[in-house]
């Protein structure tokens, strides 16, 4: 081999192995912190991670706001009115959050509940996140293919109004 | 009439960038000089038109004048004029505009200060950015147009954003379109290269200075937004890693790439193709971050008002303009010569690392911002990338590049001295373990977190090597000729590195943030600093009310200062938080209000952050090193120029070969699918228009009790004959009190029944709220256990039905009703229901 294809064939492969380890980096530091989104819906249906962080989404369910009276922890049941979640969360929430308003809450299940570790709301221009809306409106086809399943064993078809 | 002439302004100036962008560069194909000679009139006329199109749009946000609905969406009687000012580039249309009007200030500068380039190159440039402009243009004139009418105009219009009403909003989003726009110039010149094919390299020279200025502001743009995003939005962080951010951050690495090959390529012909690539891509990664922030393709926490339309026309702008200039490149990159042999020891090879790693940041930051939407692509499910997988693989990334930074300089071009570098090294980190190590050890007891050793040693290890190339300078250079402004330039900006890097991970390490519940006379202590919350007051301003907080805090002991954070309340109801901080040049003290608990106890946000101001001093430093650089006397545009070393390089066909050429085009074509499937994917799941698959079904059966008399219960049998509107609300629902004043007032006009749908309330809750507010409603009927709204798919409040008088659900609107909604949308529907259409 002459020099010059030599040096080309190291150069070649030092590039080689740096996008090799680049790719595998990239890749391990993508699956660590990937979040998914779920419905309450979804986590009932045991879809969401048992032990892993993720996002709930949904709406902030009226009158479900309790706030402890000597820390900042809060207590609230985020709900895609299907569905149910209560969550707990330690610190101050943004000020967009509201009751009936909708919620994304990054954190992990623990037991039957959820532990939020960071909450964003808002409400103004979008009115709800896409990726919230989406799940609504998963969980309520899902809701409603239930329902019509019931109606169906039943034998009774009180079509609504149609 | 003022709007209409802005308008026509827009057009003119749309046939003037026509004229820019066509003949002179026919001109310069057909060797033509009158045809070249139409691009500077051109320009000058074209920034006169946009100038004064973005004139008379300001001064129909100074005049209050609502007819205009961008004015009346965006401002109101209550606004200060500074911010009604600021509120021109407040939302899309006007900030299209600010970018249209800095794209011309470029242009206009471009042509005044370079009067000296080649005719035919100069053309070329000129039409170039001309083209640039006609796609702006019409992306404006067709889709944002700012001087749309609103008529009648209402009394008062809406609000601005209460998060850009800070002095940040007036001075950020123009020096950061500075920056983004900038770009386009070095892009200009590369393609101007590309086309005229046999220029000899000193293009790169002449496009040098305009890079670093752009590459200069577009660093100040993101430093005020970094310490807007601080000060403003009182999350207390500097920098999330959100996708606008990302926006903007993806430019400015592949940016500063940019200067350091075109440094390279300038100085010894090496790497042309590469700097050509570099050009296009930081200008590209420009237009993207413009798509990004305003397709609306990824949910983001800034979250503008975003229109998939307007998507579709970016999506087409950018293919066009990345695309051709791609395909140039895949078509002329080897006519671009190579350049001087280099050994792999030497400046150049340093330099082309860094390239490398800097270019592979952009990629990654590239990759994790657009991964929600691959995930959507390939069914994935709903993913967002967590800000530690930006922040692990930025350290790793930048890690060798800021160990070979003290290096560059002492290394030589063509050939570097081995042990020269070593020895320095070794010097550099020397210093920095021990100056460090004495430091820490006088500061800090016990064993300081990695994150501050490694921020403190990185900083000294940067800025040793800086000193140390100035000190050199300074005995071997001969007087007067030590610190040329690009050295200089160069090492500012190094320095400008060197405190940012301390800034950045002491105070990452080091910041202490406590969010406590206090009450009134309470204390919270960190470190040496002892907070005592005081309790709060109401005061007001021009266009809010506010809940001021008043914090006292203690140095050991002793008084220190007092602040006064707010949690204000704007006339639309929005809610902002305003924190207050005692700056300091080692340390400050932040405090925010979180929210009223009981008692008159509030949730504070506490944080003491030690030397968060050195990384905005860095980012400074190294704006101020951009223009320095630019400045330099080198780059005046003299043709008899020492250039000797870049015009006699030979031509390198194998520098770029055949698949190199392709690649690019191929990688930008997969993104290019990637944002239209998010746009199609966008519409298809686009939340403000819901597609009901009620929607031309009819309604479900009803029989709701009235709010005012349970015992009567209304049915849709009841109400069939008539069209009418069912208005879901609650006295619960935030959105619901935005919307009530539009129906208030709106209700009347309609000539339809407005039903309220009272849903999951308490019905003496909602008697109070209507009794409170004003009752719009023909009348109220409530579905306590929300049965009957499940049929309906009413998800939340507020939600609009229109229904016809066969009782077919026509039309469902999702949140707040606006005027503007009512207006285009539901009258003309409601118009033709009444005449018996569908």
């Amino acid at each position: 081999m002459n020099p010059k294809r030599k040096r080309r064939l190291i150069i070649t492969l030092l590039v080689i192995a740096a996008a090799a380890v680049a790719i595998s980096l990239t890749v391990f530091a993508l699956q660590q912190n990937m979040n998914y989104l779920y419905s309450p819906t979804e986590v009932d249906a045991g879809k969401a991670p048992a032990h892993h962080q993720f996002r709930l989404g949904g709406v902030v369910k009226e009158h479900s706001v309790v706030r402890d009276g000597n820390s900042l922890k809060v207590d609230f049941v985020v709900t895609d009115r299907f569905h149910d979640m209560p969550v707990v969360y330690t610190g101050i929430l943004p000020d967009l959050f509201r009751e009936g308003q909708s919620v994304i809450v990054t954190g992990h299940m623990d037991g039957n509940h959820f532990v939020g570790t960071e909450v964003l709301a808002k409400h103004d221009e979008t009115y709800m996140p896409r990726e919230v809306a989406d799940a609504i409106r998963k969980a309520q086809a899902a809701g409603r293919a239930k329902a019509s399943h019931m109606k169906d064993a039943h034998g009774s078809t009180p079509k609504g109004g149609s | 009439m003022l709007p209409e002439l802005g308008q026509i302004a827009l057009i003119l100036a749309l046939l003037m960038s026509i004229l820019q962008g066509v003949l002179p560069l026919v001109g310069a194909w057909r060797k033509s000089p009158a045809l070249m000679a139409v691009g500077r009139p051109a320009a000058v006329g074209q920034f006169l038109f946009v100038a004064l199109a973005f004139g008379i749009l300001a001064y129909a946000f100074l005049t209050f004048n609502f007819s205009v609905e961008y004015v009346a969406n965006n401002s109101n009687l209550a606004l200060p004029w500074y911010y009604r000012f600021a509120a021109v580039w407040g939302a899309h249309e006007g900030s299209m505009l600010l970018w249209m009007l800095i794209l011309n200030v470029w242009t206009l500068s471009l042509a005044i200060f370079s009067p000296r380039l080649p005719e035919d190159f100069g053309a070329r440039v000129l039409g170039v950015l001309g083209l640039l402009s006609v796609g702006f243009l019409l992306f404006i004139l067709l889709t944002s147009n700012p001087f749309g009418r609103l008529l009648p105009a209402p009394a008062d219009g809406a609000d601005l954003n209460p998060v850009l009403q800070d002095p940040g909003m007036t001075f950020h989003p123009p020096v950061l379109y500075m920056g983004y726009v900038g770009f386009s110039v070095a892009f200009a010149f590369s393609i101007a290269a590309l086309l005229g094919g046999g220029v000899d390299k000193q293009w790169v020279r002449w496009a040098r200075p305009w890079t670093n200025l752009a590459w200069g502001f577009l660093t100040l743009g993101i430093v005020a937004g970094s310490w807007w995003a601080y000060a403003e939005l009182g999350w207390g962080g500097w920098w999330f890693w959100d996708p606008v951010e990302n926006a903007s951050f993806m430019p400015w690495l592949v940016g500063t790439a940019l200067i350091h090959s075109q440094a390279i390529t300038e100085k010894r012909g090496t790497l042309p193709a590469w700097t050509v690539l570099l050009s296009i891509f930081a200008f590209s990664l420009s237009l993207l971050g413009t798509f990004l922030v305003r397709s609306g393709v990824l949910t983001s926490v800034h979250s503008f008002a975003s229109d998939p339309r307007r998507g579709v026309f970016i999506l087409i702008y950018l293919g066009i303009v990345i695309g051709s200039s791609l395909l140039l490149y895949a078509l002329r990159a080897p006519k671009v010569a190579g350049g001087k042999p280099f050994a792999p020891l030497s400046r150049e090879t340093l330099l082309l690392i860094v390239n490398l790693l800097l270019t592979t940041s952009a990629a990654m930051v590239l990759l994790g911002t657009l991964f929600p939407l691959i995930g959507d692509a390939f069914g994935w499910g709903r993913i967002s990338v967590g800000p530690p997988y930006f922040g692990t693989l930025f350290i790793l990334l930048m890690a060798p590049a800021i160990v070979l930074m003290p290096l560059g300089p002492f290394a030589r071009w063509g050939r570097a001295g081995g042990r020269l570098l070593v020895k320095v090294f070794v010097q550099a980190a020397i210093v920095a373990v021990l100056l460090g190590g004495i430091l820490f050890a006088a500061e800090y007891s016990g064993v300081p977190p990695w994150r501050a050793i490694l921020g403190g040693l990185a900083s000294i290890y940067v800025i040793y090597g800086v000193v140390a190339y100035a000190i050199r300078r300074w005995r071997e250079a001969p007087a007067g000729n030590r610190y040329p402004a690009e050295m200089l330039g160069m090492l500012i900006a190094h320095l400008g590195v060197g405190i940012f890097l301390a800034g950045v991970l002491l105070t990452t390490a080091l910041s202490v943030e406590h969010d406590v519940r206090l009450a009134p006379g309470q204390t919270e202590t960190i470190g040496a600093f002892a907070f005592r919350f005081k309790g709060i007051k109401h005061t007001e301003g021009p266009n809010w009310k506010a809940d001021q907080g008043t914090v006292e805090v203690l140095e050991n002991g002793k008084p220190l200062t007092v602040l006064h954070p707010q949690k204000r309340t704007y006339e639309r109801g929005q809610v902002q938080t305003e924190s207050d901080i005692d700056a300091g040049p080692l340390r400050d003290l932040y405090v925010a209000m979180g929210e009223p608990l009981d008692n008159g106890a509030w949730a504070l946000r506490i944080y003491v952050k030690p030397f968060i101001r050195w990384l905005w001093g860095g980012g400074v430093l190294m704006m101020l090193g951009g223009f320095v650089a630019a400045s330099d006397r080198r780059f005046r545009l003299k043709r008899n120029a020492s250039g000797s070393a870049a015009t006699t390089a030979t031509l390198d066909p194998a520098s770029v070969r055949g698949m190199n050429r392709i690649l690019p085009l191929l990688g930008f074509a997969l993104l290019v699918g990637l944002f239209g499937f998010g746009i199609w994917w966008n519409t298809l799941h686009d939340q403000r228009e819901v597609p009901s698959p009620l929607i031309g079904k009819p309604a479900p059966a009803y029989n709701l009790p009235l709010l005012d008399d349970p015992s009567t219960t209304v049915s849709k049998h009841e109400m069939l004959g008539q069209p009418y509107l069912i208005n879901v609300f609650a006295s619960w629902c935030f959105a619901c009190g935005e919307e009530h004043p539009v129906l208030m007032q709106e209700a009347q006009q309609l000539g339809i029944p407005l039903v309220g749908y009272d849903y999951k309330d308490q019905p003496s809750d909602a008697k109070a709220w209507l009794d409170k507010h004003g009752n719009p409603y023909s009348m109220v009927v409530t579905d306590q256990s929300g049965d009957t709204a499940i049929n309906f798919g009413i998800y939340g409040a507020p939600e609009t039905f229109l229904i016809d008088a066969n009782g077919v659900i026509r039309y469902k609107h999702i949140g707040p009703l606006t005027p503007n909604v009512i207006k285009t949308v539901l009258e003309p529907k409601i118009a033709k229901l009444k005449r018996g259409e569908r």
